[in-house]
């Protein structure tokens, strides 16, 4: 680099005149109040009608968010603004933002979570009409959240990774392939600490297994996992790419993956555990009477049938038809699920489950 | 304008120690002295940089202390200048008068005539950093002249410059000074440039004033020992009072030095008891050196002496010569008049090792405090 | 106290612009660094505090980061000391060309040169896999390691280019006529001087390492830092008192480090008083063959890497699926480019808070150095705060502090704005307070002779000679907060969509065509928005150039 001539006067003394500098330094042109004119009108605050509007945080799918949120205005004429993020964002959004809620609805997210959010009060109690015809796993007792999907744990796999990592090993059909050691880094896991996904599956083999074989099977299992990422997202993403052979999520996650190209294949073993995903309407929300339309909306069949078709998760309201390529949650074997225990042995297993891992 | 008591330390040391001072208006004063003896923070207290420990900053007798530099109505040439690099010459004359909201056409009516009287035509699109030494020199006492200030600091405004044009900006300022008729202070370690300028030099060392007079003044009757070495070269003579009679003409005293009865100066009011051992002070171009050509004055002072070195300054020549009794060798001066022909310069003059005989004519001396 | 009261006083009755500004600047950083973090503080409760000192995963997260910072901070440095000394001082080859490459890291969204990362040296990676054949593991403290040297070596490279160019090279060259061959030159005249900006840019990079989630989050594997803790005891199951204890504990090593560079820099700030002012045009000493030529052979391997990680991502929202099938579209292309409100918002939020962090920056340097007012070195500790606070605790103290009176902000653009502006303020300060530094104080001096006020001085003197680094402060604060994320992913609302939070979410729900065709959209805007400014703003701009005022 050539240095550039300095533009400060030397002290060299004499008449001789000086070193010519840069054309760097000329008088500045006041641009001050343009500056502060601009920042006026870009700071003006997004005026939002406040009536004919919903403001829909949704964990789920950004295009499965958008396809209800399009038939719903479709529909009441109401507008619908949707704030996209992960569970473990909005939910802590939602228990932040107590007392100033920005959002409407909850749409998405383990019922876990939505039970979580309820205790700290940021939940408003509506029990929409479709909900009389909901089993009662799949609903509130107090009105807080309402179930509109089902989904399960399953078991994704790269077939190009794992034909080519375990030429002679045929796919893992239960829970307990999984502890086949030659697996050792090549499994992909939420770290339940982080992930209510992961979580579940703690509890799965806890419930399935019994207490002791349960920690037992964790033991053995997790020093195969190659990698513990915090979001549930993350074992889909990674099993796609082939950055790992198998990864533990939920089937409606892996089959998006699978719709959008990637090579996964999704494996549903026996005594699986099953998670609603609930909608809820948030406390003191700027649009409590739009809230509830569209809670109403979201679990009315036609909705149900929809959404199910591009979310791969089974619908709830029993007046909804399968669509081509949902599972049939009857077909699937299911353990019979305490969530309330779950929720209880909470900070206990967590504790111990840091211990097994570390 | 005048100073009160000023009083100023930065940690345990004070830089200016109870300086009390007058500046009569319309006066040049400058602050004479070696680095570090606190003049330049003496010049920041009135320009208000700095902010005294105690004392006061009267301008037509309002105190100023407490008050930034922009209300003082002081203008400062820097050392360095501190021209505004990103900003013309016209902007840099200008800057004050537009700090002052002064109105268009009498703001340019002020810099006009600024650039007239500093002959800085055609210059006013340039920048700083394309104007020559003492361009900018003139910049900056522009800058500060069109804000028609009741007082003119300046921090050594000629230090950066060479020998020549040094000499040329002085007489300029010096005129310039006159002309307007601004009350000047004015700081520098160069006693030539105090000497040259001033009405009234303030001597400093170590935060004190030594001697507050006029050039001639600290020249001819400095009042110590270190005003008579700062200012000029001095020879130092032990001596003991014999008596301060006022028959002396200028208060003068009555000495006596290597045996030698000698008349001196003294430097102000104060009288030393006779019989007092001290110092007086001789300046090198009042010793006369004895040769042949050259008669004793007449009811002078003599003394034996050596030399030692010499050498060949142009106007003069310089003798170092040693005096049986003074730990410190003298200076001599001898003026050099055209008939030295240039062939051998020194023929006929003492050569370093010769015994020569010096004089002082009367009142040469000047007795130190 | 009484003499901060007396100046106070002064400036009441002298200089009330000023005193405004000082009340303004100290009621920001009040109400938006030290309340937040307050608020935050506050929320852990006792047996939050206790889980937090006794997990031994945390310790051990502890323990991790600690690691991460020793290693990620000593190679990132000895990186950008590297390059910037290969683009300054040994003139290799093309440098001019190289001298930009750092900074097209420092516009990449991080989350995107994370993906990035994966897709080239991940187990699949373009490298790895396809070109080399290995079949590594990225995942782990080498690849953390890996990752964050190449996301913090561009900071060091632009602090340490700044210093190289400020060294005279007239002392380089007299050492050489003191007999110094080029070895000893380099280690007893050039490194020497440029300690301070060594100093300077270990302590942005380490405390930038203690807060980084993304890199260990992507490519840590099992290998856990407490700043992905903070963000997953959030996520995870909203834990906000485990949280904010973790982040809490960030603080500590944060603070320390801080501390420990102001002791070093204040015992050494005599010693390295003479840098700065360029020579009498004389160009520095020329390095050994063997050191220029590897130095440009690092120069390459970076330039190729830097390439790849963009062309990754260019090719990937070019694609149908990265990966399993490359038949070319424009498909999410045009998604990218609808939307339009999330790129806008991006460039919209990220210029507006880099204006603001840049006028803050000048101010509060201006303030502490030159102000004369009370309370300086609080103001100084209060700007720098914000670089040990992680960004997800920071946009976490937002929610929390402005969700309700006295100050309600959530969901607007200011809170974004804002959290932004704190995010980038401990740089654009240190780059402000470097140059004002470097400004003769006459030159203040003079003005308030002439008659301007601290105030108008600051605006007609300092502020106009304090561009190149104002300019430097500016684009540092608006490539950094286009691609943020952690910081804004708890700020966005329904009205303030934000592009790097939709890539984040893109990417995570499996869309990486969209991510990579909406990373690469606000790629090409960014780069386009600071083209435009270069034109409009004119030379004077130097971008890159951390480079001084003339005094």
């Amino acid at each position: 680099m050539r240095p550039a001539p300095s533009s400060r006067p030397t002290r060299t003394a004499g008449e001789r005149p000086q070193r010519p500098a840069p054309r760097a330094a000329r008088p500045g042109r006041r641009r001050g109040p343009f500056a502060l004119l601009v920042a006026l009108v870009l700071l003006a605050p997004g005026v939002a009608a406040a009536q004919g509007e919903v403001r829909v945080y949704a964990v789920i799918n950004e295009d499965d968010a958008r396809l209800l949120a399009e038939m719903f205005t479709a529909e009441t004429g109401i507008r619908v603004s949707v704030l996209r993020a992960s569970t473990g964002e909005l939910v802590s959004r939602v228990i932040a933002e107590a007392g100033n809620p920005q959002a409407d609805v909850l749409l998405g997210g383990p019922s876990a979570q939505h039970i979580a959010i309820a205790e700290t009060g940021a939940l408003a109690a509506y029990v929409p009409p479709a909900a009389a015809a909901l089993p009662a796993h799949a609903k509130s007792d107090e009105g807080f959240w309402t179930g509109f999907y089902v989904t399960s744990l399953g078991i994704g796999v790269n077939l190009e990774r794992f034909e080519e990592r375990f030429p002679a090993t045929p796919l893992p059909a239960t829970w307990d392939d999984l502890l086949n050691p030659e697996f050792a880094g090549e499994i992909v896991l939420t770290d339940p600490v982080a992930s209510s996904t992961a979580y579940l599956f703690v509890q799965a083999q806890l419930q399935r297994l019994g207490w002791d074989a349960g920690w037992e099977y964790l033991e053995r299992l997790a020093p195969l996992v190659g990698q513990f990422p915090s979001s549930g997202g993350a074992p889909p993403q990674l099993v796609g790419t082939g950055e790992y052979a198998i990864g533990v999520a939920y089937v409606h996650a892996l089959a998006r993956y699978r719709n959008e190209g990637f090579p996964v294949t999704t494996i549903v073993p026996p005594a699986t555990a099953g998670e609603v995903g609930a909608v809820s309407v948030v406390a003191g929300g700027p649009n409590p009477e739009a809230a509830r339309r569209f809670v109403d909306f979201v679990l009315s069949a036609r909705a149900q049938e929809a959404f199910a078709a591009q979310s791969f998760t089974t619908p709830l309201n029993p007046e909804a038809a399968l669509p081509e390529g949902v599972a049939d949650f009857a077909a699937y074997d299911l353990i019979d699920y305490d969530a309330e225990l779950a929720g209880e042995q909470r900070d206990e297993v967590l504790m111990r489950w840091q211990q097994v891992v570390d | 304008m005048s100073l009160v008591g000023l009083r100023k330390a930065f940690g345990a040391t004070p830089a200016v120690d109870d300086l009390t001072l007058h500046v009569p208006r319309g006066s040049f004063t400058t602050l004479l002295g070696p680095s570090g003896c606190g003049k330049t923070t003496a010049l920041r207290l009135v320009g208000g940089f700095l902010e005294p420990d105690a004392g006061r900053v009267l301008i037509g007798g309002v105190d100023q202390v407490g008050r930034p530099p922009n209300l003082r109505g002081v203008g400062m040439v820097f050392q360095d200048y501190a021209l505004f690099p990103h900003l013309s010459v016209r902007a840099n004359l200008e800057y004050g008068l537009r700090m002052q909201r002064v109105e268009r056409a009498l703001r340019a009516e002020r810099v006009a005539r600024a650039v007239a009287l500093l002959g800085l035509a055609g210059l006013e699109g340039r920048y700083p950093h394309e104007l020559s030494g003492g361009q900018q020199q003139r910049v900056a006492l522009g800058r500060v002249l069109v804000l028609e200030p009741e007082v003119l600091l300046m921090d050594e405004p000629f230090s950066s410059l060479d020998a020549q044009l040094r000499l040329r900006l002085r007489a300029e300022l010096k005129a310039l000074q006159r002309e307007l008729g601004v009350t000047t202070i004015y700081v520098t370690h160069d006693q030539e440039e105090a000497l040259s300028l001033s009405d009234q030099v303030v001597v400093m060392d170590r935060g004190r004033v030594q001697q507050v007079d006029s050039p001639e003044g600290v020249y001819l009757r400095p009042a110590n020992r270190f005003v008579a070495e700062f200012v000029g070269q001095a020879n130092l003579l032990p001596v003991q009072v014999t008596a301060t009679g006022s028959a002396a003409p200028a208060g003068g005293l009555t000495l006596t030095a290597l045996g030698r009865p000698l008349s001196a100066r003294l430097p102000d009011e104060r009288r030393p008891e006779p019989g007092a051992r001290g110092l007086a002070m001789v300046r090198p171009e009042h010793v006369v050196l004895l040769t042949d050509d050259v008669p004793p004055p007449a009811g002078g002072w003599r003394a034996a002496a050596t030399v030692r070195a010499r050498s060949f300054h142009g106007g003069f020549e310089r003798y170092w010569v040693e005096l049986p009794g003074v730990t410190e060798p003298w200076l001599v001066d001898v003026p050099l008049g055209p008939s030295l022909g240039g062939t051998t310069p020194a023929s006929g003059r003492p050569a370093p090792g010769a015994s020569v005989s010096i004089a002082l004519p009367a009142f040469a001396a000047s007795w130190l405090w | 106290m009484t003499a901060g009261l007396r100046s106070l006083g002064r400036l009441w009755r002298f200089d009330r612009g000023l005193l405004l500004a000082y009340g303004l600047a100290a009621l920001f950083l009040l109400g938006f660094v030290v309340a937040p973090l307050v608020r935050v503080a506050l929320e852990p409760s006792a047996a939050d505090w206790r889980q937090v000192l006794t997990t031994p995963r945390w310790q051990r997260a502890a323990l991790n980061t600690l690691v991460t910072v020793g290693l990620s901070t000593t190679s990132s440095l000895l990186l950008g000391t590297a390059f910037a000394f290969a683009v300054t001082r040994a003139r290799v080859p093309g440098a001019r060309l190289f001298s930009v490459v750092p900074l097209f890291l420092l516009l990449t969204p991080p989350f995107v040169s994370g993906l990035a990362f994966v897709l080239l040296l991940g187990r699949r990676g373009l490298l790895t896999y396809h070109l080399l054949g290995l079949e590594t593991s990225v995942y782990g403290l080498h690849g953390v390691w890996l990752a964050q040297t190449l996301s913090f070596f561009p900071v060091a490279y632009l602090v340490l280019r700044g210093a190289f160019l400020a060294v005279d090279p007239t002392l380089e060259q007299a050492a050489r006529g003191l007999g110094a061959d080029r070895g000893q030159v380099l280690r007893s005249v050039t490194l020497p001087l440029v300690t301070p900006a060594l100093l300077a840019a270990a302590l942005f990079i380490a405390i930038g390492v203690l807060g980084d989630f993304g890199n260990p989050m992507l490519v840590g594997g099992r290998f856990q830092v407490l700043a992905t803790a903070v963000y997953t005891q959030l996520t995870g199951w909203a834990s906000f008192g485990t949280s904010a204890a973790l982040g809490l504990v960030l603080l500590v090593p944060a603070v320390a480090l801080f501390a420990a560079q102001q002791a070093v820099q204040a015992a050494t700030r005599q010693r390295f008083a003479t840098v700065g002012g360029r020579g009498a045009g004389l160009p520095a000493p020329a390095v050994a063959g063997w050191l220029r030529w590897s130095l440009f052979a690092l120069c390459v391997l970076v330039t190729l890497f830097v390439l790849a990680s963009q062309g990754v991502v260019f090719v990937g929202a070019l694609t149908r699926l990265w990966g399993v099938d490359l038949a070319f579209t424009l498909e999410h292309a045009r998604y990218a480019f609808g939307q339009v409100g999330g790129l806008g918002n991006s460039l919209r939020f990220a210029s507006l808070a880099a204006l603001l962090c840049t006028a803050l920056s000048l101010l509060v340097a201006y303030l502490v150095q030159r102000g004369g007012v009370p309370a300086r070195r609080g103001l100084d500790l209060a700007t720098l705060l914000p670089a040990a606070v992680p960004g997800t605790l920071l946009g976490v103290a937002f929610v929390l502090a402005f969700n309700g009176p006295p100050l309600r902000l959530t969901g607007t653009g200011l809170i974004i704005v804002v959290a932004m502006a704190i995010s980038y303020l401990p740089v654009g300060y240190r780059i402000c307070a470097a140059a004002i530094e470097q400004l003769r104080p006459a030159l203040d001096d003079s003005a308030a002779n002439l008659g301007a006020s601290k105030l108008r001085a600051l605006l007609t003197v300092t502020a106009p000679l304090l561009r190149p680094a104002l300019a430097a402060t500016f684009v540092f604060a608006f490539v950094q907060a286009v691609g943020t994320l952690s910081t804004v992913i708890f700020l966005v609302s329904f009205d303030t969509p934000l592009a790097s939070v939709t890539i984040l979410n893109l990417a995570e729900q499996g869309s990486w065509g969209r991510a990579a065709a909406l990373a690469s959209a606000l790629v090409l805007v960014t780069v386009a928005a600071l083209a435009l400014l270069y034109l409009v703003a004119g030379r004077s701009v130097r971008l890159w150039g951390f480079s001084r005022a003339g005094g």
